[in-house]
């Protein structure tokens, strides 16, 4: 995440969804994202990877399988493979069919899987993974961080900003640390580098 | 940038002074073309210039500025008191800035009344002023914590330098800013010599120009035209400042960039030393 706030790398977790996607497209307003789209392998994941690439972004995709917990690591790890990742999109649900879900105990169970299990594993995975980038770059995770809109089963993780204090600049996240700021007068012939 | 290892000894190459005070000359300049022409006409007579801008401005006043340029004081220069103690240095901020204010603080309104006292302050030509290094080098540093003024969205400041044939350059860039509705609240310019032999050392023949931009939702857009309009130029941004640039924009900047990637592949082949700038820029 850049210091006006704009990301270069994002990760969606359910990546054929049309919430994450258009999440992306909206992070990658006017900037070139690096997107992993995690989801089944399917026409309409590919589809989703010709849309981000036709808007500019650099989109690639991971194998994720909602309900197949024990795999959630894996895909994880494959997600941040080819690098830290700046905002994570938990964009995982299935709507379900309403009557068969209060008659059919599979297909509750299925749908609470998919849509509330399957986002709380990949949500701490993707936490305790970004939280391993974080202490390197002096970043901390938050999960959940943007409570979701009713519905939209959708929840986000992105590493906090850092809090202000009295004690800390209020450019230190915006700018390097310069002392003297623009107002400096440094030697027209030999400046800093 | 700290990425190639730690640094166990320096050599500074030093400047011996006589006094800590700067005998300074102050004129203003009433658009840009004056600016300009004023500090290609003091190159070489000073050590040290820098002209305040007021990007607001516009139309015939664009550009306008006032021009500070100084040398080392002699001691011979100094009033009788100053001269009992020559070397008398003092840094501390004068105010602070208190840590209550609301956001907002700095926008358009209160940056343009700023400006205009700013340059209304500023002598039209005043030769010979003695002021201490401190007011002189960080004017900015007697407002102690002057940077909460920004308050919690903060500020971005941007600066680059482009060839001295591209100084249409620096007028394209204030117009970038006034159109997309930036308010810089501070901007310097100064005009560079030559560079030094690093392999991503910023400096470069040209005219340098900082601004500095509080962060609001348009800011990211209005400093991607600046980049373009520095690519276009052959300039480039200053990576120690930078927080913002995309990758993309890197190797056109600093064409030494993978000379310098050797150097660290060599010394440092699994990476190690990392940072927020190197991961963004995919350093």
């Amino acid at each position: 995440m850049d210091a006006v706030g704009t990301p270069s790398s994002v990760l969606v977790v359910g990546g054929t969804s049309d919430i994450g996607l258009a999440v992306v497209e909206r992070l990658g307003t006017g900037a070139r994202l690096r997107v992993v789209l995690a989801a089944r392998p399917s026409p309409r994941r590919d589809a989703a990877v010709q849309r981000l690439t036709g808007a500019g972004h650099q989109a690639t995709v991971v194998d994720f399988d909602a309900e197949d917990t024990a795999s959630h690591a894996t895909t994880v790890e494959q997600a941040f493979a080819g690098g830290d990742l700046d905002v994570s999109v938990v964009a995982v649900g299935l709507l379900g069919d309403q009557e068969q879900a209060w008659q059919d105990a599979a297909a509750a169970v299925r749908l609470l899987q998919v849509n509330a299990t399957a986002a709380v594993s990949t949500g701490v995975l993707v936490a305790e993974r970004l939280r391993r980038q974080g202490p390197r770059h002096r970043r901390r995770p938050v999960v959940g961080g943007r409570r979701a809109r009713a519905g939209a089963r959708t929840s986000s993780t992105a590493p906090a900003r850092r809090r202000w204090t009295p004690s800390t600049p209020a450019c230190a996240r915006r700018c390097a640390p310069t002392a003297s700021g623009s107002s400096s007068s440094g030697p027209a012939s030999c400046a800093r580098a | 940038m700290g990425l190639t290892g730690v640094v166990l000894r320096a050599t500074l190459r030093m400047r011996r002074v006589e006094t800590s005070r700067v005998v300074v000359d102050t004129e203003r300049a009433d658009d840009l073309d004056d600016l300009l022409a004023r500090l290609v006409a003091g190159d070489g007579a000073y050590p040290y210039s820098v002209a305040w801008v007021d990007c607001l401005a516009r139309g015939r006043r664009l550009g306008r500025a006032v021009l500070t340029s100084g040398r080392p004081a002699r001691r011979d220069e100094l009033d009788d008191q100053a001269r009992r103690d020559p070397l008398a240095f003092r840094s501390r901020p004068r105010v602070q800035v208190p840590d209550v204010l609301p956001s907002g603080l700095v926008n358009r309104a209160s940056v343009a009344a700023l400006n205009e006292a700013w340059f209304r302050r500023a002598p039209r030509e005043r030769r010979g002023e003695v002021q201490g290094i401190a007011p002189f080098f960080h004017p900015l540093d007697g407002l102690g914590q002057w940077s909460r003024a920004y308050g919690r969205r903060g500020f971005v400041q941007y600066q680059y330098v482009v060839p001295l044939d591209a100084d249409a350059t620096v007028r394209r860039s204030i117009e970038a800013l006034h159109a997309g509705g930036a308010v810089p609240s501070l901007a310097v310019l100064k005009r560079f010599g030559p560079g030094n032999p690093g392999h991503l050392s910023f400096p470069a023949p040209g005219w340098t120009l900082a601004v500095d931009v509080p962060v609001t939702a348009g800011t990211g857009a209005v400093l991607r035209r600046l980049d373009e309009l520095v690519l276009d130029a052959g300039g480039r941004v200053y990576l120690a400042k930078d927080a913002r640039m995309p990758p993309a924009a890197l190797p056109r900047m600093y064409p030494r960039l993978d000379a310098w990637r050797a150097v660290r592949d060599r010394v440092d082949p699994d990476h190690l030393f990392t940072s927020d700038l190197a991961r963004r820029l995919a350093l």
